[in-house]
């Protein structure tokens, strides 16, 4: 480790060079998350805009109520429901595949006690 | 699954959960309406012809559409916390919201600004109108018929956003349910109730919003 790297820089924290490694792995799980996050969203999305564009009344009425659903409420709010719905899945999947990368808070406030 | 529903210390808690979401719906109406005399501001500030005032502008912008918006919480919060300026989880959640609706809804007046002919101006100013007449009587009333809609979707956003207040210790309708719901070990039949809870509202704004865009945008 050369020196700059063990460099404290003096705002309030002893935060130091060395931590932007651990912030650009972050930011990376944050880029991977949102491609794979708008790959997959785009794909069902194609479906299902031909699916109320298409399609008979019923399923249109139907589809657009659940799509509604999930624009109405609060990723947050949906995260914990997911998170929660799965007690069972929850300890032997990756935090990662629940849509959110910043895991620490979504343990804290879903009440997990363990890391992923 | 061996989960056993419990829902019965959630009914009991409705009342309250009802109170907090009446606290949401305060604290995204006020942090709409600073949004938009803040965003219409910023809006004519970016197309001045001052550098300065542009550069302010398009910074606050920038920095609103570009970075999430419970990193903008957390600087209202932690952030001004470290140079000694303490604000209540209210006052966070409410500076932080405005902040973020400002910051889009500036691109959106812009846009508004954009559509509207510059002839009228023009026709306005020749017919003897002052500067701030044309604006108040031409241009901002057709700026608002234009954005009224992405102004609405703003607003719902403004409730889904203010969820965020959780994690600065709101008690908002999330705060409200996470502190109950820990009390009790229910969190998924709480969070269920207040996910049906935030759904009603967006319905209730949407509602209010196409009876009121009805009646001011009849012709």
């Amino acid at each position: 480790m050369d020196n700059s790297a063990t460099q404290v820089i003096s705002f309030f924290t002893a935060f130091r060079l060395a931590d932007l490694w651990y912030l650009g792995q972050a930011a990376i799980n944050t880029i991977i998350i949102s491609v794979l996050a708008i790959s997959i969203g785009s794909f069902f999305g194609v479906i299902f805009g031909w699916i109320l564009a298409e399609f008979n009344r019923y399923l249109t009425v139907l589809l657009n109520l659940i799509l509604d659903v999930f624009r109405s409420i609060p990723l947050i709010i949906q995260l914990i429901l997911f998170y929660n719905f799965f007690p069972d899945y929850r300890s032997a999947a990756k935090t990662f595949y629940r849509r959110h990368d910043c895991a620490d808070d979504l343990y804290v406030i879903s009440g997990g006690a363990s890391g992923p | 699954m061996d989960y056993n529903f419990h829902w019965r210390p959630v009914f009991r808690k409705l009342d309250q959960l009802i109170a907090a979401g009446w606290v949401t719906m305060e604290v995204a109406v006020l942090a709409m309406l600073v949004g938009i005399v803040l965003g219409l501001l910023l809006a004519l500030m970016k197309m001045s012809n001052s550098r300065s005032l542009r550069w302010v502008a398009v910074g606050w912008i920038e920095i609103a559409r570009n970075t999430p918006a419970l990193l903008q919480l957390f600087f209202f919060g932690f952030g001004l916390g470290a140079f000694g300026i303490h604000l209540s989880p209210f006052l966070i959640v409410l500076f932080g919201l405005s902040f973020n609706n400002a910051g889009y809804l500036a691109e959106t007046f812009r846009g508004g600004f954009s559509a509207v002919p510059h002839t009228q101006l023009r026709a306005a100013r020749s017919l003897g109108m002052t500067a701030t007449q044309t604006y108040l009587r031409i241009v901002i009333p057709q700026v608002f018929r234009i954005v009224y809609h992405p102004m609405t979707n703003q607003l719902v956003w403004s409730v889904l956003m203010s969820s965020l207040g959780m994690l600065v210790g709101f008690r908002e309708l999330s705060g409200e349910t996470q502190f109950l719901a820990f009390k009790t070990f229910r969190i998924f039949e709480y969070f269920l109730i207040t996910a049906i809870i935030y759904y009603v509202i967006v319905k209730i704004i949407l509602g209010l919003s196409w009876l009121i865009g009805r009646r001011l945008f009849r012709y």
